[in-house]
């Protein structure tokens, strides 16, 4: 068995995630900028520790300096301008040894979310989860485990199969498409269709996995008031192929295709 | 030729250069020469509200031509510029000549066109060969002169892999370490062995290695010197001792005259 251990040879303390409450702030015709609240009084660190707190995007950082320990000072400008806000962005904070040149970091806290920003929380619907599953020769499936929500299973043969799905370009943007086109064709064509009548029906169940997936094509297509003619198979057809081309147009899903095949070639 | 004002292009330029470079790909067309004339046409670039002016001159390497553009450019509003497309693009066909030359078979054969158009995906913007170029150089001065000795029409690996971490051009120290670990003063080029892959102590494992160091190094506050008393035994082989001491001088030298004292063992921190 193969056992990972951590080691904190330097003594760095731990910041709690708790502690820092950091929220985007949007800014018209410009990157949003941040505002955060920090609680370090409790660390038992030199006054003087300078403070940092870096917003980051895999390899793009932008670092701000929120003055020391004893003197906090909120940056004039916290425009996210290297950053780009169609992507999760995430932040650290940072406490660093004031001697000269150390640059060892006494406290810090990684991979915090901004407020507003996290998984279920107000403002963001889930609309499909992932999980893993040995499926033999099966590369991947579309199910409905529970009615709730639409989960993507990934065959549990496929090494970081999970990881790979969450990050890899390739992966994304071969897999999207087909399951946005398989959960609208189960929407409105399966004998389940909605549970209690359509979104917007008196019965309606808005709250469902069809009612989010709904909700969600109709702003990729346009029109939050359009409803196919149900009887119509064509014009179904037609706003389930507009949904895929604008998320398509949306994430530069064939782009960043190319992109990493030529990064991988 | 004289001096043309710094301008942008607009939406319209973009999409021509794009078609250009499109263009070029085509193996059944005959290639034309670069549409320089987008540069100052009114239809297809905008001015600025700054006076810089620009050459068309000759650069040996990528270096120079930061070099030279570090005090052109400096004379616009850095936080205006810094992420607009229209700039870097005219710069990029302003210099396409020296980025995409013409090849031995007469024919132009350029890269993705994010090394010449600033990419709207903040990922990709560090392949602009223009804008990297005078960033890294504008922060770091000699220090990145090994990164950017090659033509100006190459993007070696070295290049690609300190400045794919976009957020090295703020740690100063890191690239001065990098300097010193993989840059040969006698040959005035990099190292040999600096961009190998998959061995120890190379460019690519220096950036892996700094990852690590993360969690316990503010590495945009380590000096040039800390850094490269952290690194673990496996930079050893590009660690200079002397200035101007070759690697292969180096190392064959001690390779014969030299042992390791058991104490003066590094931790290997991998």
């Amino acid at each position: 068995m193969k056992v990972q251990r951590r080691f904190n040879y330097t003594g760095r303390k731990k910041i709690k995630k708790s502690d820092v409450d950091i929220t985007l702030v949007e800014q018209p015709g410009m990157p949003p900028r941040f505002e955060a609240s920090l609680r370090l009084s409790g660390l038992g660190l030199p006054g003087d520790a300078p403070v940092f707190i870096e917003a980051y995007q895999s390899e793009i950082v932008e670092r701000f300096d929120w003055g020391t320990l004893e003197n906090r000072r909120t940056p004039d400008d916290t425009t996210l301008w290297s950053l780009d806000d169609t992507r999760p962005i995430r932040f650290r904070v940072k406490v660093v040894d004031p001697a000269d040149d150390n640059g060892r970091l006494l406290a810090a806290a990684f991979g915090i979310t901004p407020r507003g920003d996290e998984p279920g929380e107000e403002g963001r619907e889930a609309l499909i989860t992932i999980a893993t599953k040995n499926l033999g020769e099966v590369p991947y499936r579309i199910e409905f485990p529970d009615g709730r929500m639409i989960q993507l299973t990934v065959n549990s043969r496929i090494p970081y199969a999970k990881d790979r799905i969450m990050q890899e370009p390739i992966f994304q943007n071969l897999l999207f498409p087909a399951i946005i086109r398989e959960a609208f064709y189960r929407i409105f064509f399966w004998a389940e269709g909605f549970p209690e009548g359509k979104p917007g029906d008196e019965e309606g169940d808005d709250e469902s996995w069809q009612g989010r997936w709904l909700r969600f094509g109709k702003m990729l297509y346009g029109d939050m008031e359009y409803d196919p003619p149900a009887d119509d198979i064509n014009a179904i057809e037609e706003f389930i192929e507009k949904v895929v081309e604008a998320f398509s147009r949306n994430h530069r899903m064939c782009e960043r295709l190319m992109d990493r095949l030529e990064g991988t070639r | 030729m004289n001096p043309i004002k710094l301008r942008r292009l607009n939406r319209l330029g973009i999409n021509k250069f794009e078609e250009y470079l499109d263009h070029l790909r085509n193996p059944e067309t005959d290639q034309q020469p670069p549409p320089f004339h987008l540069l100052e046409d009114i239809e297809t670039s905008e001015s600025l509200p700054w006076d810089a002016e620009i050459h068309q001159k000759s650069f040996q390497n990528l270096y120079e031509l930061g070099q030279y553009l570090v005090p052109v450019i400096d004379q616009c509003d850095r936080r205006k510029i810094t992420f607009d497309q229209g700039f870097w693009s005219w710069l990029g066909l302003f210099f396409f000549d020296q980025l995409c030359p013409i090849g031995n078979n007469g024919r132009r054969k350029p890269r993705l066109n994010y090394y010449y158009i600033l990419s709207s995906d903040r990922r990709h913007q560090y392949r602009h060969v223009v804008r990297t170029a005078y960033l890294f150089v504008r922060e770091h001065g000699e220090n990145v002169f090994f990164m950017f000795c090659s033509p100006v029409h190459i993007w070696g690996d070295i290049t690609e892999q300190l400045a794919a971490r976009q957020y090295f051009l703020g740690c100063r120290g890191v690239m001065e370490a990098a300097g010193h670990l993989y840059f040969d003063r006698l040959r005035n080029s990099p190292r040999r062995g600096a961009a190998a892959k998959d061995k120890p102590g190379t460019v690519r494992r220096f950036g892996l290695v700094l990852k690590q160091f993360e969690l316990t190094w503010d590495i945009f506050s380590l000096t040039g010197q800390k850094v490269l008393e952290i690194l673990p035994r496996e930079f050893d082989r590009f660690r200079v001792q002397e200035e101007g001491e070759s690697r292969k001088t180096r190392s064959s030298f001690w390779r014969k005259f030299s042992w390791r004292r058991p104490s003066e063992a590094k931790p290997d921190l991998q």
